[in-house]
């Protein structure tokens, strides 16, 4: 099932400028993590924020969140400006960070009572059957919690973010480390708190997740938002169809120059292994591809005809593809 | 119901639940009370004049209270929340911070409390007596479990500081010195030279004299004690402020 596109309407978040400044460590300059990122999130999205491991995407949302102090730059949360009121902040949100935050030595259900108690809900020990029963550990609920699986963790960590129904929710790459069958049930998780209303911000390094999941999405690489909107959009402005040539390092150049005079070819990228060209028609475009190469004398490895993905949306805008940017499943 | 009770209840069931954490606390301090009066008991018998009758397990018992509650206990509970992200959660929490701290300490004296009851039934079973009798003995357990509640603070302090659990269990060696650099074998002025003004110097002795009154004399010392009280509120005061200060700039 594919989210439905939108445009950012009333907006939960709205950032501008956003910059995390790390000190440098023994005489080292200044680290900036995040660099002057500007996004806006409409209420009722499930907004994803894509990019490689290290690019900026848990320091994004530990700043919205009030975790880490904001260095420059502005943040609100549904109008509330996170530097200067961010108590008000932490009612509003709920908060599944990647390393799953759960306390082993209690029983699921006094976790979430306990939660409850935080967020001062009035009836805790009914506020926390309810969720144990939406997230499908009513079973499990007085065990320790370090007796639950990764995907029984996730699920209710989740639950703990829910306790006071927030207006947002963020979660910071909520299936990695999970297997194909929890990812799928979390991602079934994601799409029912949205349909209840929640606005939810999402940051993931995997690509068929934001395409799973959301209605518009971000890409962040080195601390720069390189690339947003829908992710049909995004992936309709790179053309219709890649034709992806493995070559060796020794040919690309040539390869590169070669194909990227043929007519019907948008844009050449050299990826790690050989060469993406982007064309309008790839059935049509195969043959030329290889006609071409033949006439400067050069081999292929390999030739594969696809759709364009985020993926190749991130290669586009920055050469490079994300490490790990493909779940093990297909839902 | 109040964050910093429901805090304090979460780490009280987390001290229930895990004895693992609580139990080498107590351990070492017997296996030192059982050692040194194997060494020296018949050194010094209850004619001794410091002792007042008592067996000297009376005059260590103090010791091992001290010791027994001056733990780095909820420091490594505080270093493994920050490791498994559930200090996160707790911080993204509509709630005063200064409740992590609060509810923290809460445990402490609840551990505390329960340590020193332990601790001094085996004084009891080796012969020591209290001699200010009900209300010396319930003194000694709170007054315990007060420094403990005390000493807490730097603990948390280097958990908050280091994020690191080595060095966070490696604060409980802090302790050592302290407890050593005082008059916990004999009375302060039987102490010889640099010792005698070390042990001057340190708060500790201050907290085992206060204690070691409440066992030997049947009446209460209250100046001792006055000193053993303000000594304990200065040091939780001032250690606190440091963890407090810690977790303030915890994110920075």
């Amino acid at each position: 099932m594919e989210p439905a596109e939108s445009e950012p309407g009333d907006a939960q978040i709205d950032v501008r400028g956003l910059t995390r400044r790390y000190r440098g460590s023994r005489g080292q300059p200044d680290v900036e993590a995040v660099r002057g990122i500007d996004l806006t999130v409409g209420r009722g999205e499930v907004f994803g924020f894509l990019g490689p491991n290290g690019a900026g995407k848990t320091t994004t949302v530990r700043m919205l969140c009030t975790l880490l102090p904001i260095s420059d730059g502005s943040a609100t949360v549904v109008g509330v400006d996170v530097r200067r009121d961010p108590a008000a902040v932490r009612r509003l949100i709920g908060v599944a960070l990647q390393e799953v935050g759960l306390d082993g030595t209690q029983t699921g259900r006094e976790l979430l009572e306990l939660q409850c108690g935080l967020y001062r809900i009035p009836a805790p020990a009914a506020r926390a059957d309810e969720l144990l029963g939406l997230v499908g550990l009513s079973e499990a609920a007085d065990r320790t919690i370090k007796g639950y699986s990764g995907g029984m963790k996730r699920r209710l960590d989740l639950a703990t973010a829910l306790v006071h129904k927030p207006e947002v929710l963020f979660l910071d790459e909520p299936t990695t480390g999970l297997d194909p069958a929890s990812r799928i049930t979390i991602w079934d998780e994601v799409r029912r708190i949205n349909a209840a209303g929640t606005t939810v911000f999402l940051t993931t390094q995997y690509l068929e997740e934001a395409d799973q999941l959301c209605n518009r999405v971000a890409i962040i690489d080195d601390g720069r938002i390189v690339a947003s909107g829908t992710p049909n959009a995004l992936k309709a402005e790179l053309g219709s169809d890649v034709v992806t040539v493995g070559l060796p390092a020794e040919h690309r150049e040539l390869a590169n120059k070669a194909l990227g005079e043929l007519p019907g070819v948008d844009r050449v990228t050299e990826t790690a292994d050989g060469l993406a060209v982007y064309v309008n028609d790839g059935a049509a475009a195969v043959p030329e591809v290889v006609h071409r190469l033949a006439e400067v004398n050069v081999r292929p490895g390999t030739i594969s005809l696809s759709r364009p993905t985020l993926d190749d949306v991130f290669l586009a805008a920055t050469g490079r593809r994300i490490e790990g940017g493909t779940p093990e499943v297909a839902a | 119901m109040n964050e910093t009770v429901l805090l304090a209840r979460r780490a009280i069931r987390e001290v229930w639940r895990l004895p693992a954490a609580t139990l080498p606390a107590l351990f070492i301090p017997v296996f030192f009370l059982v050692v040194n009066l194997g060494q020296v008991n018949k050194v010094f018998p209850p004619s001794t004049p410091f002792l007042h009758g008592q067996h000297y397990v009376a005059f260590q018992i103090p010791v091992s209270l001290v010791f027994a509650v001056s733990s780095a206990t909820s420091g490594l509970a505080m270093v493994t929340d920050i490791d498994i992200g559930y200090l996160d959660k707790l911080l993204a929490a509509p709630i005063r911070r200064t409740a992590l701290i609060w509810g923290r300490l809460a445990a402490d004296l609840a551990r505390g409390v329960a340590v020193s009851v332990l601790v001094l039934a085996v004084g009891f079973a080796f012969g020591a007596r209290v001699k200010s009798g009900v209300l010396g003995v319930v003194l000694l357990i709170l007054l315990a479990a007060m420094w403990g509640v005390a000493y807490a603070g730097i603990a948390i302090a280097i958990a908050l500081k280091t994020k690191n659990v080595q060095t966070t269990n490696a604060s409980f060696l802090i302790f050592f010195p302290l407890l050593f650099l005082t008059p916990n074998f004999v009375p302060m002025d039987l102490l010889a030279g640099p010792l005698k003004t070390l042990a001057h110097l340190n708060p500790v002795s201050y907290v085992i004299t206060g204690l070691r009154d409440l066992v030997l004399y049947p009446d209460i010392h209250w100046g001792s004690l006055g000193v053993c009280a303000l000594t304990i509120v200065v040091t939780g005061v001032v250690l606190t402020a440091l963890s407090l200060r810690a977790l303030a700039t915890f994110s920075d």
